[in-house]
């Protein structure tokens, strides 16, 4: 595995992280991609080590990404998720973990409704802390898939047009992406009506908006189309999801217009609301490998961060 | 005894350190016998100040007290101390507490509780019932026995029609009606200021005129049905822009700020730090800049500690989850030496601290003069230390400023002669 200077104890936010963290990463993740490809698709690498994996949000495919990154590492995992939990009990966050930490663990990969989820646990307990998703704040491991699946279609993602569209307001998905993306230098375009849209991020990220989907659809070299949360639709974020798919679906019509356009889903899909319903399977999509990807990036990062410890 | 080398500030004038001028006290029978630029020391108790200020002591226009329902985060005697070794000689504290101070016998069992305590408190008290919030509390008894204001601390007056009714009733009587402008509705679950800061941590955040609409409308009613109105907590400085221009237009207005909105900006949101959760939440560097010259300027006419005492377990939480507020008691002379003693003149910073607070409730301004009660307060304005919980005499610890390098201290308090710290 690659000798290159990891500092990083936690993965909270990649706001924390430089571009080089973020290429040897990169690099790592080719090499368990590898791995991933062989017969026997393990590694004894994280053989020493023991993994708790905290959801106190539903997940299916992060989870089940992490877990199994993690037996490909050969670590030791055990599982905890809030609906089985002390939670309800009236347990702190705090004493929930701390009763996990008590174990002999390791590393915990923790998803939380918190936006300071993550950071408050690893400001207050000894162990490495893998953030899995906190509140609208963070989910670095799907920015750094999505990003990496990208440099796989385009090798370097210098100059690159990304665009994002959907519900970036609500969605931890889409800062986790702006934040990779931008520190490999990509341009990034985002796309809602502006009630999706966070005040101020075009200053704070250098991102530019644009409401129009035609046109940006004609800017970009690649499109991220956000899972539309239904729910939003009651807070009047949105008028109507008829009105929201007229404005803002990804149709398939717009690939025949743009040939070369990857397509790219952070999942899980509306199929006929942010994308219709072939979208998903189309030539341009790389959905599928996203999700091979995020193995391969969550044993890296894993890896990478169980060096530190 | 007599207390050589001390530094005494004018606080009319308008410009801090050029108005000191050093002085002696004699103290003789509890009483101030003698000021003097020099006085011969002769067989007194001599105590060298080494140019430490002198004043009258702090009034805090707004701190919470945990009696009755909440003793674990504050009792009496725990914020008299903290107060006191703070250079606090008189708190006005909320009504918040459990059940609120709505109710003239509750008031009277406050008041007895503080009758023996090393410092003056005063106490607001609710302008609703707690129950019936809709509906106007006892406000002219708890008047008479002692309240010397009405609030709805947490809530704010959200109602137009109950503000408009509190200015009528409270004007037989001159009573001051405190407002906490927010609207609500705007507000619902955000707690940190709409900008940057919040983007980059993932919430949406509030924007400026949560508070600002309130105050509008706020003066409005109060041009209409006149009153005494009293806004506190305030973070914008177009508040304050608003105030200040009715104030000379004849409206009887005041306003205040909490010393953290004088220090904090919306960047700290960065931290995730629950002790840097305050309501209404810190805006934006240029804001904090405008409301430090406001205060400056002497048109916000009150900076308080706004100490708000938390529990431990109410605040080692998520973030969202945390209650907001800052147990600010204890050092709150070392933020304003740290912090501000280089933005805000020590003149403006006493007018904020000691004369304005007492003037808006009507209180008498003590004063040290020749023939007064030796009632002061000494304070070094160099010493440095390093914040630590087992300095706190408040109950809670709930403050940012913990572990960090602060400048400035109560050297001593005098009361009646008697030196208390």
């Amino acid at each position: 595995m690659s000798k290159q200077q990891f500092v990083h104890k936690h993965l909270i936010s990649l706001e924390d992280y430089s571009k080089k963290d973020i290429e040897l990463i990169f690099k790592t993740a080719d090499q368990f991609k590898e791995v991933l490809n062989r017969q026997i698709k393990k590694v004894p690498s994280l053989r020493d080590k023991t993994i708790a994996n905290v959801f106190f949000e539903n997940s299916t495919r992060t989870k089940l990404s992490f877990e199994l990154a993690q037996k490909r590492l050969s670590a030791d995992v055990i599982n905890f998720s809030a609906s089985n939990s002390s939670v309800k009990k009236g347990e702190s966050l705090l004493d929930t973990v701390q009763n996990i930490l008590a174990m002999k663990v390791d590393m915990v990969v923790l998803r939380h409704a918190s936006v300071s989820a993550a950071k408050f646990i690893a400001q207050h307990t000894n162990c490495a802390v893998v953030n899995a998703g906190s509140g609208t704040n963070a989910h670095p491991t799907q920015g750094l898939l999505d990003a990496y699946s990208l440099r796989d279609k385009f090798s370097d993602l210098k100059g690159k047009k990304i665009l994002i569209v959907g519900d970036i307001l609500h969605s931890r998905v889409a800062l986790s992406n702006i934040r990779c993306l931008k520190k490999m230098g990509a341009k990034v375009k985002l796309c809602a009506p502006y009630t999706l849209v966070p005040r101020s991020i075009d200053e704070l990220y250098d991102v530019e908006i644009e409401t129009d989907f035609n046109k940006a659809l004609k800017w970009a070299e690649a499109v991220n189309m956000l899972r539309m949360q239904l729910e939003r639709q009651n807070e009047a974020y949105i008028t109507s999801t008829e009105e929201y798919v007229e404005l803002y679906g990804l149709k398939s019509t717009h690939l025949k217009m743009y040939k070369d356009l990857v397509v790219l889903h952070p999942g899980p899909i509306n199929r006929g609301i942010e994308v219709e319903f072939e979208v998903a399977d189309a030539r341009q999509s790389i959905i599928l490998n996203q999700v091979e990807n995020g193995v391969a990036i969550r044993m890296a990062i894993l890896f990478l961060i169980s060096q530190n410890i | 005894m007599l207390l050589k080398n001390l530094l005494l500030v004018d606080t009319k004038s308008k410009k801090g350190p050029a108005e000191f001028k050093k002085v002696d006290i004699l103290i003789e029978r509890q009483k101030i016998k003698k000021i003097s630029k020099q006085i011969a020391s002769g067989n007194y108790k001599v105590m060298d100040c080494k140019k430490a200020l002198v004043f009258e002591g702090f009034f805090d226009f707004s701190a919470q007290l945990g009696d009755p329902g909440n003793l674990q985060v504050e009792d009496f005697t725990s914020l008299s101390n903290a107060a006191l070794h703070a250079g606090f000689t008189s708190v006005c504290v909320e009504p918040n507490t459990l059940p609120n101070i709505d109710h003239p016998q509750l008031l009277e069992g406050q008041i007895k509780k503080a009758e023996h305590l090393p410092i003056n408190l005063f106490f607001k008290a609710n302008l609703s019932l707690q129950a019936q919030p809709e509906k106007l509390a006892e406000l002219y008894r708890m008047h008479a026995k002692g309240a010397v204001a009405f609030t709805m601390k947490d809530k704010g007056i959200q109602q137009a029609s109950l503000l408009a009714k509190a200015l009528e009733y409270t004007k037989a009587f001159d009573g001051l009606v405190i407002q906490h402008a927010f609207d609500q509705s705007i507000c619902k679950t955000e707690f940190v200021a709409q900008g940057k800061y919040a983007t980059k941590i993932g919430l949406k955040g509030m924007p400026a005129y949560f508070e600002t609409t309130r105050v509008a409308r706020d003066l409005e009613l109060l041009k209409y049905h006149s009153g005494r109105l009293h806004f506190s907590n305030i973070s914008r400085h177009e508040s304050v822009k608003m105030i200040a221009k009715a104030k000379k237009q004849g409206l009887k207005v005041s306003c205040d700020v909490s010393i953290w909105h004088l220090i904090y900006d919306d960047q700290s949101i960065e931290q995730l730090n629950s002790n840097l959760k305050v309501f209404p939440p810190f805006f934006d560097a240029t804001n904090k800049k405008k409301l430090i010259q406001a205060v400056e300027d002497r048109l916000v006419d009150v900076v308080t500690s706004s100490h708000t005492p938390i529990a431990k377990q109410d605040k080692m939480l998520e973030i969202e989850q945390a209650k907001p507020g800052i147990s600010s008691l204890d050092f709150f002379y070392a933020t304003y030496q740290t912090f501000l003693s280089d933005k805000i003149s020590w003149a403006s910073f006493l007018d904020a601290t000691s004369v304005q607070p007492r003037s808006i409730l009507g209180l008498i301004q003590p004063k040290i003069k020749e023939g007064a009660q030796a009632n002061f307060v000494i304070l070094d304005q160099t010493s440095s230390f390093k914040a630590t919980e087992d300095m706190m005499h408040s109950k809670s610890k709930n403050t940012p400023l913990l572990a960090q390098s602060l400048k400035g201290k109560v050297m001593a308090v005098f009361q009646n002669a008697k030196r208390l710290v």
